[in-house]
């Protein structure tokens, strides 16, 4: 059924795919390590999918568009912060409001502007990594890729060690755990909270920025598909440590790369029907995660939970 | 330190409380109408047959309230099920297997029994498998502790995908080539309003939604539902079995859902396709929501989101605004109204130091 | 003394919705003394240090430091001023080292987190006072005494002056009393001022330089710690001679209510909490189960409603084997509960107060209509008026039974707690810290009612760290320690050993465990 050729591309592409949930469930790790839960992550994917696309395709300018997309998450970010934290507003209700919202939004914005069709930009390429990727089969499977790529491969280590061995995480973990020790020793707990949820945003918009640029170039309605919810599942999958998440993301990733492997056979041997069956894979196999992880996952103490000083 | 916000509770009256969210609404439409003007089409125009379509002309508000049969019935459901504490966001999946089930009973029995046999198949059909689909989620969250938000969503896409291969599939119209779609359904629910889509369904939706309420209110397993919501610990220590209780909960949310997407197939479209739901399950949760979870509350909420839907999709055909405007107005109600509860729950009073 | 004042505190007035905290109370701290202050539960002292921690800000007064006023608005105001609060309930993070409590929010540790030099400054310290912390280890693996060092610790890496410590001795063993007293005392030596925050006497009148005495929100007296009189200071701490005249009527052996044989539970964190544990209640009469918390008594407790799953053993209720069978059951065969945690487990504050009476009795054939599945309603008109009733008769206050439950104050959610577990007519109550942050009035009024339904046959079990409950109304008492049944005793059997007890010091052997359940 696969052929040994195949399986650089699978893992090219299982890594490719496993990135934009990654880089989402990174941001989300912080934000829940502060004692946020963020729903609207496919939201804020799809708006970060949008205003990247609309500004790649205005200006042509990728790294202008990286940007937008990460601005743009930073401000559903925001509104999910104010109403969470500061008003107080049940997290989970907050952060699917923002998912309504950037999911509607997202897609009005597009057919307004661009209407029913399918319209192209210039995507990004791979790039080899000298040397590295030279090695067979992992060669190109794994040092080959978009730059966003490493740049995720780099911000798990980075999240990690921010999180486990700066002053700003242990902080931000105390946060998270119990507020109210944290304020009494002087911890702005509000402050934290903001930053951690924007760091959050910020990630989920550049993971729609992702999505839309590099794997795809070119925009359509709810093309996360979930990614953003499963992005979230992963936190928990991973016991809010950033490496875990990652793995998580993997898995997302090898199984979407091997059934889309398999599709291309379904069709030839005459299964098209049942090409779906495949397209549900990756699907089930993160609700079997989670079951698997769910049982022992302890997270921050304080994580849903509103803090407020009497 | 900076700012410091006190929130001191108000009382208000239950009156206040029921009517405060549909502010929402207003300033949603407002903010929509911002967004029209910023992208060429005229908001005053755009209302106008937003109204004429939906609401003042009496085909179309049959539609609309044909529309909001769907969110009635699985708003009151998703209520329900947040009274349990468990948040049901699978109605949209839950609602594809309803319809599915309803489908493929029907062409099964269709011309091998009366209709009305054949119809109470059909809609026992659709609730029970609505039911089953939403106590998987149910039963990982109550036994197992993962998060019902998250798989409830990975279900719905579960349910679109089952959808589109039994459309190609053993549901397959053979007369259709390109499109995938079922075969027209001879088994139907009767017509209210001749020549329009709202159907009898309308009335099963109210008399469930009135049920619901009644079983919330004053039966013993609606209190126990309620108290399971409240503070699980007291319920335990009640003697509730909570875990049971939640999975009861999201199974019932889930029966209705199925049933909104049976009624949906043969009382409004006679077949089913695709495209036929286009985010009710999610757009139900904001009803529920502005109901306050309350089934007498959700009925006229049902009916406002029924005529939005109906006057945002004429406008589409009349201006060519497209519908999904209306998903975003969704969302800035959601928001609006999470504003709103805050602010009339609670005197905020900003200290500066 | 003849020793300026670090800190004066004049005239402090605090209100909070319908009551009056503090009224015009004066407070001062001498450098290098241990002052007391001496008051019942609701006195106003926990409220007065709060407010010179900067956790509330005082309707009226001044507090002056170092003769300068003090605008002290959060608790970084007075850390920085050098006023630092053990609270009762530790401010620390279980999920964090004792290490990483300590640096918390301090300067200690660089941005990068080198704990180097913040392990030697605390070794320093903890070796001049004359003692250890493991600080590797996380918080929720430590003793209270631990956790209670590891506070204190906090407090002086920042150059605490004052030391303000709630209710310290409420979790310690007698010896982890003694060893706290003498830490405090070398506090003392080094310079720091100790205030000492407690309600009991026999302690005050050990450690304190000074004592204060706080009633109702007033200052009613000071005297110097030496020549304190403890008549004098009960008078002060509680205005009239309350005298706990309450009636024990005598009942002879009667049948077993509760019978526990061997039995073994695990904590949360999975280990034995509870250990070949043997107990036994007869039908009218109160065992009170003495010991320090945290040694198992809340897991027993648990195991025997039915919240906690028992590894090995058997608990039988009225002859009936109810091991491991649902609560529902257990229920029906006549159990009650008044447990410790009341916001946790005993109400659903968003219901209302006759929603409340039902949850552990909606199946009851006075409340329920008959119907199967989901057509039993519920009598609605019947529970109002029950509800009606209990208000009026354990003098709950509450508008009515249609409030919802999160309104109503501490001592009234527990009145209502009583009132529905002493009304089911049950055959065994297990009554956990039932009269824990009442006042005097309520105290009385819930021991006497205990005693009342002991008359009428019902089987008690007392669980409760107040010895003095302990020891006015059971009929037996059984000290509890490191998960074990270490001593049995019928009432006037034993008086101060049983500290001995409780500590793990003497302990009774399973034989003679077994032969005192048998003889008394």
């Amino acid at each position: 059924m696969i052929q040994i050729e195949q399986i650089p591309s699978i893992i090219n592409l299982a890594i490719v795919m496993a990135t934009p949930i990654a880089m989402a469930s990174i941001g989300e790790v912080f934000s829940e390590r502060s004692g946020v839960v963020n729903l609207g992550v496919e939201g804020m994917m799809l708006m970060g999918a949008f205003t990247s696309f609309h500004t790649a395709y205005l200006t042509n300018n990728l790294p202008l568009a990286y940007l937008v997309a990460v601005v743009t998450g930073i401000l559903m970010a925001l509104i999910h912060a104010f109403l969470s934290i500061t008003l107080r507003v049940d997290q989970t209700i907050s952060g699917m409001g923002l998912y309504f919202l950037g999911f509607g939004l997202s897609d009005f914005l597009y057919k307004t502007i661009y209407g029913s069709q399918y319209v192209s930009i210039n995507k990004t390429s791979m790039i080899p990594i000298p040397l590295l990727s030279q090695i067979p089969v992992l060669g190109y499977g794994l040092f080959t890729n978009y730059p966003l790529t490493y740049f995720t491969l780099l911000s798990v280590f980075l999240a990690w060690f921010l999180i486990n061995k700066t002053r700003f995480g242990l902080h931000t973990r105390a946060v998270g755990e119990n507020p109210r020790v944290a304020d009494s020793l002087g911890i702005n707990v509000s402050t934290y909270k903001y930053v951690s949820v924007v760091i959050g945003g910020a990630f989920a918009g550049l993971a729609g920025a992702f999505l839309c640029i590099d794997i795809n170039g070119l925009f359509y309605e709810n093309m996360t598909l979930g990614m953003g919810f499963i992005a979230v599942g992963l936190v928990a999958f991973g016991r809010w440590s950033p490496l875990r998440a990652y793995a998580g993301s993997l898995i997302f990733g090898f199984t979407w790369s091997i059934s889309s492997t398999l599709q291309g056979y379904f069709q030839q041997a005459g299964f098209s029907q049942y090409v779906y069956a495949l397209l549900m894979l990756p699907y089930l196999a993160v609700i079997i995660a989670l079951i698997m992880m769910s049982r022992k996952a302890k997270g921050p103490a304080w994580l849903g939970l509103p803090y407020y000083r009497e | 330190m900076g700012i410091l916000l006190k929130f001191e509770e108000r009382r208000i009256s239950s009156w206040i409380a029921a009517i405060s969210p549909y502010g929402g609404i207003p300033l949603a439409f407002l903010v929509a109408a911002v967004i029209m003007q910023c992208s060429g089409i005229a908001p005053l125009a755009g209302f106008t047959s937003f109204f004429e379509g939906a609401v003042l002309n009496p085909t179309g508000l049959a539609v609309s309230l044909a529309r909001s049969t769907a969110f009635l019935f699985m708003a009151v459901g998703i209520g329900l099920s947040f009274k349990a504490n468990v948040l049901n966001i699978g109605a949209e999946g839950q609602y594809l297997m309803g319809a599915i089930a309803a489908t493929a009973i029907a062409m099964v029995t269709q011309d091998s029994l009366p209709l009305i046999i054949s119809l109470a198949f059909c809609l026992l059909g659709a609730a029970a498998i609505g039911a089953l689909w939403a106590s998987v989620a149910g039963y990982l969250r109550a036994y197992m502790g993962v998060n019902e938000i998250i798989t409830t969503v990975m279900m719905n896409i579960l349910a679109f995908k089952i959808l589109q291969w039994l459309l190609r599939g053993p549901l397959k119209n053979p007369a259709s080539q390109q499109w995938p779609m079922s075969p027209p359904l001879k088994t139907s629910i009767a017509e209210l309003v001749p020549g329009t889509t709202l159907n009898a369904g309308f009335i099963l939706a109210l008399l469930i939604s009135i049920w619901t309420y009644f079983l919330l209110y004053r039966t013993v397993q609606g209190y126990k539902i309620r108290v399971v919501g409240s503070n699980p610990s007291a319920a335990t220590y009640g003697g509730i079995n909570v875990r049971r209780t939640m999975v009861y909960a999201i199974m019932y949310s889930g029966a209705l859902a199925g049933l909104a997407g049976a009624v949906d197939v043969l009382g409004v479209f006679h077949f089913l396709y695709e495209g036929i739901s286009i985010g009710l399950g999610y757009t139900s949760v904001v009803v529920a929501l502005i109901g306050k979870t309350d089934p007498l509350l959700i009925v006229p909420a049902s009916i406002l989101f029924g005529i939005t839907y109906n006057g945002f999709t004429y406008m589409q055909s009349a201006l060519g605004v497209p519908y999904t405007l209306s998903k975003s107005v969704e969302g800035m109600i959601y928001l609006f109204i999470l504003l709103i509860d805050v602010l009339t729950r609670y005197r905020i009073k900003v200290i500066v130091k | 003394m003849g020793n300026t004042a670090i800190v004066e505190m004049k005239g402090i007035t605090k209100r909070f919705p319908g009551v009056l905290a503090l009224n015009k109370v004066d407070f001062n701290i001498h450098k290098g003394e241990i002052v007391a202050l001496l008051g019942e539960n609701g006195a106003g002292k926990t409220t007065l240090m709060n407010i010179l921690y900067g956790l509330y800000v005082p309707d009226e007064g001044e507090i002056l430091v170092d003769g300068v006023r003090a605008h002290i608005s959060s608790p970084t105001d007075a850390i920085k001023l050098g006023i630092n609060m053990v609270h009762q309930q530790f401010m620390l993070i279980e999920e964090f080292t004792a290490l990483e409590n300590i640096v918390l929010g301090s300067k200690l540790v660089g941005a990068t987190l080198n704990y180097r030099i913040a392990v030697e400054e605390i070794k320093k310290l903890t070796h001049e006072l004359g003692f250890n912390i493991p600080l590797t280890k996380k918080v929720k693996e430590l003793s209270a005494g631990e956790k209670q060092r590891v506070e204190i610790v906090k407090a002086l890496v920042r150059r605490a002056r004052v030391l303000i410590l709630d209710e310290p001795t409420s979790v310690l063993t007698p010896q982890e009393v003694r060893e706290l007293f003498k830490l405090l005392r070398r506090l003392k030596q080094a310079g720091v001022s100790v205030v000492f925050i407690s309600h009991k006497l026999n302690e005050v009148m050990d450690i304190a330089d000074r004592i204060v005495v706080l009633r109702r929100g007033r200052k009613v007296g000071e005297v110097d710690g030496a020549s304190a009189n403890p008549i004098l200071l009960a008078e002060m701490m509680v205005g009239k001679e309350v005298l706990f005249s309450l009636k024990k009527p005598d009942v002879g052996p009667r049948e077993e209510v509760l019978t526990i044989r061997d039995l073994t539970v695990l904590s949360d964190e999975g280990l034995p909490a509870v250990k070949n544990v043997f107990l036994r209640v007869r039908k009218g009469e109160i065992v009170g189960l003495a010991g320090v918390a945290g040694n198992g008594q809340k897991e027993l407790a648990e195991a025997i409603y039915g919240l906690r799953k028992p590894v090995s053993g058997q608990i039988l209720l009225n002859g009936t084997d109810v091991t491991n069978i649902p609560i529902k059951e257990r229920l029906k065969l006549g159990l009650s509960y008044i447990p410790q945690n009341r916001l946790i487990y005993g109400v659903a504050g968003y219901m209302s107060l006759a929603e409340n009476i039902l949850i552990d009795r909606v199946e009851e054939n006075k409340f329920a209509k008959s119907g199967k599945f989901l057509l039993r309603l519920i009598n609605i008109g019947q529970v109002l008026r029950y509800s009606e009733e209990l208000i009026k008769k354990y003098e709950i206050v509450a508008p009515g039974p249609q409030v919802k439950a999160r309104t109503l104050s501490g001592g009234n959610l527990q009145r209502l707690i009583l009132a529905r577990e002493l009304e089911r007519s049950p055959n065994l109550i297990i009554a956990e810290e039932p009269t824990a942050g009442l006042d005097v009035k309520a105290t009385e009024y819930v021991r006497q009612t205990l005693l009342d339904i002991k008359a009428r046959g019902v089987g008690v079990l007392l669980v409760s760290g107040d010895l003095t409950e302990i020891f006015q109304l059971s009929d037996k008492i059984a000290v509890m320690h490191g998960g074990e049944i270490v001593g049995v005793f019928k009432a006037g059997e034993v008086s101060e050993e049983i500290g001995l007890y409780m500590m793990g010091i003497e302990r009774m052997g399973r034989e003679e465990v077994m032969r005192k359940w048998e003889s008394c």
